[in-house]
């Protein structure tokens, strides 16, 4: 088991296209804005 | 989704950003989007990279996906997690709000 995800650590950065073609960057909200970070187990 | 949705404002006053990430590719998010109306940000991850660094290792997907939150403060700071144990293990979006809260406190007390 990997501890890569730790409270009070920084939480591991990673960029992602979202559905309207844009690029997101965690770490582009931070000193902005809290992230809440939604798995979601599926739409269907 | 729907509740979040529905608490999306609160969210919002709390200088938080809720952002989505899931499985299914971007044509199934973005009518997914459309059809509930959903103002967060939503990620399509097909090749699982951010599920996997974020959820393999504690093994959250063996069971099938289940849903997992985490917050993160503006200093990029992991302060709290989530995995659900089953589908319907969601924290309340209050339980999370407070925690926001007290998030924000803290920040602004300089911790």
């Amino acid at each position: 088991m990997s501890n890569r995800v730790e409270i009070n650590h920084p939480a591991p950065d990673f960029t992602l296209t979202d559905f309207k073609g844009n690029e997101v960057r965690l770490s582009d909200f931070q000193g902005k804005r809290n992230v809440l970070l939604v798995f979601n187990r599926g739409f269907f | 989704m729907a509740q979040l949705r529905q608490d999306y404002d609160k969210f919002t006053a709390e200088d938080t950003e809720v952002v989505v990430v899931g499985p299914e590719e971007a044509r199934a998010f973005a009518a997914y989007w459309q059809i509930h109306k959903l103002p967060f940000i939503g990620l399509p991850d097909p090749r699982h990279s951010v599920l996997k660094l974020y959820g393999q290792e504690v093994s959250i997907f063996k069971l099938g996906r289940q849903p997992a939150q985490v917050s993160i403060d503006k200093k990029g700071q992991v302060r709290f997690i989530h995995y659900g144990h089953d589908p319907s293990d969601i924290p309340a979006n209050q339980e999370i709000l407070e925690l926001l809260k007290i998030m924000n406190e803290a920040s602004y007390a300089g911790h």
